[in-house]
């Protein structure tokens, strides 16, 4: 047995983790054909553990198995230039423990060193670099872009993070409940990063909460997806220069985060949720404000858009600009929404069992390129909306149970993992629990860090005028990369 | 005529008056009220920053923390190698120091108490000699004595800042009752590089009279100075130190709080009121004596030269150092349709050269660090900073973080605290509306 199969929010113990050897992971790899969705050391004694974990989409199941590296095995041969969705893991790997993967075509530091960082150099007449940031022209995190252009053509786009490093997963195993911290992994996504925490700890106390709580957890999640997805719309509209787009958007998605401070006391939904279940009930009063208002959002939507898709100089900026095909979506291991508008279809809602939705795939014509982003999270906006009523009305079922449970002790010498579909995507948050039951390692992987690659490949061939377009259909996590 | 056209659009009246009372949904978490006679005072454990104390009242450094390791040095210089020219800083102006200048006519907002060794040479040559000392009635200086000089610049009982030294600079003159009863003073030179240097320091017995000592001893009485008494420093410390140990303060650090609300109990309670911005970083710690009205009228103190520079426009630079995109989405949102800052003059600009200040969010990572300072330095003069955040203002929940480097913070006066986790656009647009209006 070289792999444990587990689902999502269980908990083994670690001795239950086979080990193989790297060898055995590429051949593994090749066959088996499923995900990488963590790929992460510790620190073993003078050993050091490599933990992979695989997950299989079709079946809603999680591969899980380790390599150990001992103390003078400094290098293996790297898994990145046959399977490229291995290349920021390994990088990180590679930063954290110095064991080198050679042969890797990328390795640049990521978050750590950043005066060491080489950019690709392009030479020849007519060729130029623009570099951009870290500090940006509009109200936006910091990163570091490197044009490489041949003309106003983009050659390559160079992405240089890491100016966002603060130490978050460092900060997680210093103590036991921190949901304040958890939020702040990446402030736009505060529900769904704060949901995977919050399962993360609880599959290890091996407490279950509510189903009222998690229904709850879900409807914000939802009420988060959708406020995101129609401030995001606002945003392409207004680097298209199409204004009317960009206000109405923009005081619609205000309707929503006001309904989740009424929920909450919160805009973004924080102090929503702690370990052990929620701190604030949906009354049927705010329920039927809630159904009202996303009635009303729904409406200003249907209608805004189609009054967008119907201009062609939004049409024209839109379609065929930053295309990302499907086959390079998957070699690269891109995941949620900016994966599903290129035709990938993965979505841990509906992938891994989960009683409460009732979620189908979207069907509709993926192309990968703004247009696609742009009307994906037009429909996913509709089906959030239905989700939330949906919620919404087994919620009333569950009127009489706790909001919140108490929460145990953590289970020493364990390992845990959780999944949770934010709207960039998939959040993998997984754990491990040393002989004294305190977390001695804490891993979070933020859909970002597997997009951000993808926005590099979309403004390949692409105007240079074109980039803040192709950035904002994105959307993508500076700080939920940098962590 | 163009200034008559701002003034009708750009800051009507009828949109000031809108936006200072919009109203705001009685689920917000803001301003907390604080009332410790409630029985049930929350485990400050609970706190995920550590913004609830129960306990003595926490105190706000802006002392240098590494003051005391550096200053043997220049003891040592000042003894044996007089020319070298070393300094060393003590910390920042506070703000109520440079308020109360203000009023006695000069601005020393933003400036840094530091010490040379030329002071250091004066205080020894002329204050350090028994033979000179004992008859004017003082005691001698030690070593030790430079010590208690953030003691004494930053819990005064009496200021002075009516002299002038022998070359015309004005000079400030801080005096404190000390516990081992000697009266000390520190006097300072305001000079022209924006740092207040320590002139010379001398001390004197506590006789029991220790106005007329003044006169016979100091020096400035001489020129017919009038010393001037500090109303809210008018107790004996010894007093206050004891009630202080025996009844427990309950306070909460709004420039630390998260506004989770996790501390719920009846002795606190979070308001709906978002007006929770200050100038001052000492004002952002709430205690049970602390009024939101009270709060809103003093907490944001503007000045003279501010108003008249930024009044009708002001044009800021946001700078992004490790923030969530949390503060970041909010201050987005305060130039959209709902809250539209652009009609007050308030905007934000896509360069440090076009922009009359910065703002910060985020608790400063090492590697944003270079490029905070270098936006600041690019931003020409008169110049604000304005911290928008928890993160930005304390460190927030990363304040553990070994990631950080917030030296920056240290360094610069900072104009504008705006609290929140993350700040509310209203709480932003007020704070900044009334710190250039002076309203």
């Amino acid at each position: 047995m070289n792999w444990i199969i587990i689902e999502n929010n269980e908990k083994i113990n670690l001795s239950q983790i086979p080990e193989i050897t790297i060898e055995r992971l590429r051949e593994d790899y090749k066959e088996l054909k499923h995900r990488v969705i963590g790929f992460f050391g510790k620190n073993e004694n003078e050993n050091i553990r490599l933990y992979v974990i695989l997950a299989d989409d079709n079946e809603g199941k999680l591969y899980i198995s380790s390599v150990l590296f001992r103390d003078n095995e400094k290098s293996y041969d790297s898994l990145t230039k046959d399977f490229p969705a291995f290349h920021n893991f390994e990088r990180e790997f590679y930063e954290e423990f110095g064991i080198e993967p050679l042969n890797h075509p990328w390795l640049k530091p990521l978050r750590q060193n950043q005066d060491k960082y080489s950019f690709f150099e392009m030479k020849g007449e007519d060729v130029h670099e623009v570099a951009v940031g870290p500090i940006h022209a509009g109200v936006i995190e910091p990163g570091h872009f490197r044009f490489m252009c041949q003309g106003e053509k983009v050659y390559e786009l160079e992405i240089m993070l890491g100016y966002q490093h603060r130490g978050v997963e460092e900060l997680l195993t210093k103590s036991k409940a921190n949901n304040r911290l958890a939020e702040s992994v990446c402030g736009d996504t505060v529900i769904g990063h704060n949901t995977a925490y919050s399962q993360v700890i609880e599959t290890l106390c091996g407490t279950s909460i509510t189903d009222k709580a998690q229904i709850i957890r879900r409807i914000a999640l939802e009420l988060e997806r959708i406020a995101i997805h129609i401030g995001d719309m606002g945003a392409i509209a207004g680097d298209m220069a199409y204004l009317p787009g960009a206000s109405i958007f923009g005081v619609t998605r205000t309707l929503v985060i006001n309904t989740m401070l009424e929920i909450s006391g919160s805009r973004f939904g924080r102090g929503l949720i702690d370990i052990g279940g929620v701190n604030f009930d949906i009354k049927e009063e705010i329920s039927d404000k809630i159904i009202k208002m996303l009635t009303e959002v729904e409406k200003t939507v249907d209608k805004m858009t189609k009054v967008m898709l119907k201009k062609p100089s939004c049409l024209s900026r839109m379609e065929r600009t930053g295309t990302v095909t499907k086959e390079q979506a998957q070699a690269i291991g891109a995941v949620g929404m900016a994966a599903r508008s290129s035709g990938v279809m993965i979505d841990s809602r509906i992938d891994f069992k989960d009683k409460f939705y009732k979620l189908e795939n979207l069907r509709f014509s993926a192309l990968g390129d703004v247009y696609s982003r742009f009307y994906l999270r037009y429909l996913e906006i509709k089906q959030s909306v239905e989700a939330v009523k949906d919620l919404l009305k087994i919620l009333k079922e569950h009127n009489n149970e706790d909001l919140k449970v108490e929460i145990g002790d953590l289970t020493p010498n364990s390992f845990a993992i959780s999944i949770t579909e934010g709207w960039r995507g998939e959040i993998v948050h997984c754990a491990i629990t040393d002989e004294n039951g305190k977390i001695s390692r804490y891993k979070i992987k933020d859909p970002s860090f597997n997009n951000w690659y993808m926005l590099s490949l979309a403004v390949r061939n692409n105007g240079i005028s074109d980039f803040p377009l192709c950035n904002k259909s994105f959307n993508l996590s500076y700080c939920g990369n940098d962590l | 005529m163009f200034d008559t056209i701002k003034l009708k659009y750009h800051q009507k009246s009828k949109y000031i008056k809108d936006i200072k009372n919009a109203p705001m949904r009685e689920q917000f978490r803001g301003f907390p009220v604080l009332d410790s006679s409630f029985d049930d005072v929350p485990d400050e454990t609970c706190c995920p920053t550590g913004a609830l104390k129960y306990g003595s009242l926490p105190v706000i450094s802006e002392v240098n923390p590494d003051y005391i390791k550096n200053l043997r040095i220049i003891i040592d210089k000042a003894k044996n190698n007089p020319n070298e020219r070393q300094k060393l800083a003590i910390g920042k102006v506070s703000n109520d120091l440079a308020l109360k200048a203000k009023e006695h006519g000069f601005d020393i907002f933003g400036y840094i108490h530091d010490l040379d060794v030329s002071g250091v040479r004066h205080a020894y040559l002329e204050h350090g000699m028994e033979k000179t000392e004992i008859p004017r009635g003082q005691i001698p200086i030690t070593d030790d004595d430079f010590e208690k000089i953030p003691d004494v610049l930053y819990s005064y009982d009496e200021i002075d800042f009516s002299g002038k030294n022998k070359t015309g600079l004005d000079t400030i003159t801080y005096k404190k009752h000390m516990s081992d009863n000697t009266i000390f003073y520190v006097e300072e030179i305001r000079t022209g590089k924006q740092t207040l240097t320590i002139n010379t320091l001398y001390k004197h017995k506590n006789t029991g009279n220790p106005r007329t000592s003044v006169k016979n001893d100091n020096p400035l009485s001489s020129t017919g100075s009038i010393i001037i008494s500090d109303l809210s420093k008018n107790f004996n410390p010894v007093v206050s130190k004891c009630e202080g140990t025996a009844k427990k303060i309950l306070s909460i650090d709004m420039g630390k709080c998260t506004f989770c609300g996790n501390c719920k109990c009846k002795a606190i309670q979070f308001t709906n009121k978002y007006k929770s911005a200050s100038t001052s970083r000492e004002k952002l710690i709430i205690t049970e004596n602390t009024t939101a009205e009270d709060y809103e009228k003093t907490a944001i103190q503007s000045r003279k030269e501010i108003i008249k520079a930024f009044s009708k426009s002001l044009k800021l630079r946001q700078v992004s150092a490790a923030g969530c995109n949390g503060c970041e989405m909010e201050l987005n949102a305060c130039s959209n349709c709902n809250f539209d800052m652009g009609r007050f003059g308030i905007d934000f600009v896509a360069s440090p050269r076009h922009a009359d200040g910065i703002v910060v969010t985020g608790p400063v990572s090492e590697n944003m660090a270079w490029a905070l300072e270098d936006c600041y330095k690019s931003v020409p003069n008169p110049k604000i900073v304005i911290l928008a955040g928890a993160c930005a203002i304390s460190g927030g929940v990363f304040q553990n973080s070994s990631k950080l480097n917030r030296e920056f913070l240290e360094k610069y006066p900072i104009d504008l605290y705006i609290p929140g986790c993350p700040i509310h656009p209203l709480t932003f647009i007020n704070a900044v509306l009334s710190y250039i209006t002076g309203k």
